[in-house]
């Protein structure tokens, strides 16, 4: 009862209340601003996704019906790989967006998206239009979806 | 008939340095994710460009000082050495995006990495600005700038819908990423609006021993010849908003930038967008170059001007060596061009304010520009840019670090 009595007596102190108010509320803010980062992280991180297998599936086609060379498939494919690996590494530096479902999913996402593009890459390299015609339909939407 | 002929070809010439690195880049990245949203930006940013380089102009001519000179003089070294300080930093910067441009622009067509293309580069761009005459340096620059005109041919060969293309002048607000598309509209202004520009213009006149009689010369060039420029930039905008967007493609790197060309020129359109970007940043990384010269040796009070043979002007041939070899540097250690880019156009907007502020001080200054003084729809417009770039300059960063 003293405990508390003294307890309430110090909280009661105008000066630790307003102490008390500000730091409740910063705590709140970082909160939010932490949820708000990580929610934004995660859209940027699925439309980046969306257009690297957009760029990937540009490519193949293009090169599929002879509008690209060889030359420009491959420099056009290895920079897409090295964009993606910079978005993986995005990732897996926000452990608090790994932890949600959403980021391990992207994650699973952005891995089968650089297999698939290093086959791209391989049968452009072969010139195997049937292998790169397969790959492309592993590249749509749809193939990609969990 | 030969001012009229000079005028003709100051007007086309304009594209030269005004296509570069950082307006194709800002508007290919706009075109992508908001279709013609941003028109009214590079509208806007032309219309900015336009009045600083004319006002730029006219203190040169009037005055038979450059700016940088007129500013040094009339606010005093402490002043200048900011401005100064702030524009070579800007210079080593987008010349490194430029060389880098010109570079990738290779590595497309070769496919070799591009760091092996930055020495080669850097020694044409050199070798151009040190034999050079200025009018070789700027209407060569400016006729082979006209490759840059094949935006302009695809977005018109993707008959893009004329309705829809008149409300991107509009102003608006988008319906998702708003912190992302005010950093892209701000960005397309810190693209166009380059310190360089301005101080290369101005200077340019002075080469060119431009006269009080050559004033509406000034005015038409200015005025028609950055308007010129802004329909390539309007071009790479609407070509990427008719072929990235809707595939949802946005432009993270230069090889995604070049697919916008592929449904409207097949297999030209790599090397046609090689091209055009190759020498627009040439020809932009060369105007930088002379430019640094320029800032330094006027700052400082040196000879200056290609016209002089170089042992005449030491000072200023080694000023534009020296950042040129810092360029350089910086651009063979790989550093990603798009980025550096885009770092740039943020870091020109944070200093609009300490460009515009000394034109509205000296347009006014009978001792800079005689009778010519701005009349008070000039003064308004100088005293809304200097507003203006000062919100902007505030802004840019906080945009930079959440929407860039």
């Amino acid at each position: 009862m003293p405990a508390a009595r003294c307890a309430a007596i110090v909280i009661a102190d105008r000066g630790l209340k307003r102490q008390i108010t500000a730091g409740v509320s910063i705590a709140v803010i970082l909160l939010t601003a932490a949820c708000g980062g990580a929610e934004q992280l995660l859209s940027d991180q699925e439309k980046a996704l969306t257009s690297l297998r957009a760029t990937a599936a540009t490519v193949g086609d293009s090169w599929l019906t002879g509008r690209i060379s060889t030359r420009y498939a491959r420099t056009a494919l290895d920079r897409t790989i090295q964009l993606l690996e910079q978005q993986r590494a995005e990732l897996v530096a926000a452990p608090e967006v790994l932890a949600d479902d959403r980021g391990s999913i992207l994650t699973d996402k952005l891995q089968r998206l650089a297999r698939a593009i290093v086959a791209l890459r391989r049968g452009i390299d072969a010139g195997d239009s049937s292998d790169v015609r397969r790959t492309l339909s592993e590249l749509a939407p749809t193939a990609l979806a969990p | 008939m030969k001012k009229i002929f000079n005028l003709v070809l100051g007007i086309v010439t304009s594209i030269g340095g005004f296509v570069e690195v950082g307006s194709i880049s800002t508007a290919a990245q706009g075109g992508a994710e908001f279709g013609f949203h941003l028109l009214w930006a590079i509208a806007a940013a032309t219309l900015i460009a336009a009045m600083l380089s004319e006002m730029a102009g006219r203190v040169a001519i009037v005055s038979r000082r450059s700016v940088v000179a007129a500013v040094r003089e009339r606010f005093g070294i402490h002043l200048q050495a900011v401005s100064l300080g702030a524009e070579l930093m800007i210079d080593v910067l987008l010349l490194t995006a430029e060389i880098g441009g010109a570079a990738i622009a290779i590595k497309l067509l070769s496919g070799i990495s591009f760091p092996w293309w930055v020495i080669p580069i850097g020694a044409i761009v050199w070798c151009v600005v040190w034999f050079g005459s200025f009018t070789v340096i700027e209407d060569g620059v400016g006729l082979l700038g006209l490759v840059t005109l094949v935006f302009v041919v695809a977005a018109w060969k993707l008959d893009p819908d004329f309705g829809a293309l008149a409300t991107g002048f509009i102003p608006s607000i988008p319906d998702h990423d708003v912190i992302r598309y005010g950093f892209l509209a701000v960005s397309i202004i810190g693209a166009t609006v380059s310190p360089y520009l301005i101080n290369f213009y101005a200077s340019g006149t002075i080469e060119e021993h431009m006269t009080k009689s050559d004033l509406w010369i000034n005015r038409t060039t200015a005025l028609l010849g950055m308007g010129f420029g802004s329909v390539v930039s309007m071009g790479v905008l609407v070509t990427a908003a008719l072929v990235l967007a809707p595939r949802q493609i946005m432009v993270d790197s230069y090889e995604q930038a070049a697919l916008m060309f592929v449904p409207v020129f097949t297999r030209f359109g790599i090397p046609l967008f090689a091209l055009a970007l190759g020498i627009g940043c040439i020809g932009a990384a060369i105007e930088i170059t002379l430019n640094a010269g320029y800032v330094l040796a006027q700052s400082f009070g040196w000879p200056w001007g290609t016209e002089k043979r170089r042992r005449e002007t030491a000072r200023f041939s080694s000023a534009f060596t020296f950042v040129l070899l810092l360029a350089l540097a910086t651009a063979i250690s790989g550093v990603d061009p798009l980025k550096v880019t885009l770092i740039s156009v943020a870091l020109t907007v944070v200093i609009m304010p300490i460009i515009v502020l000394p034109f509205l001080v000296l347009l006014n200054d009978r001792r800079y520009v005689q009778d010519h003084t701005s009349g008070p729809i000039g003064n308004g417009a100088l005293a809304f840019l200097v507003v203006l770039s000062a919100i902007l300059a505030l802004v840019v960063i906080p945009l930079e670090i959440f929407g860039g």
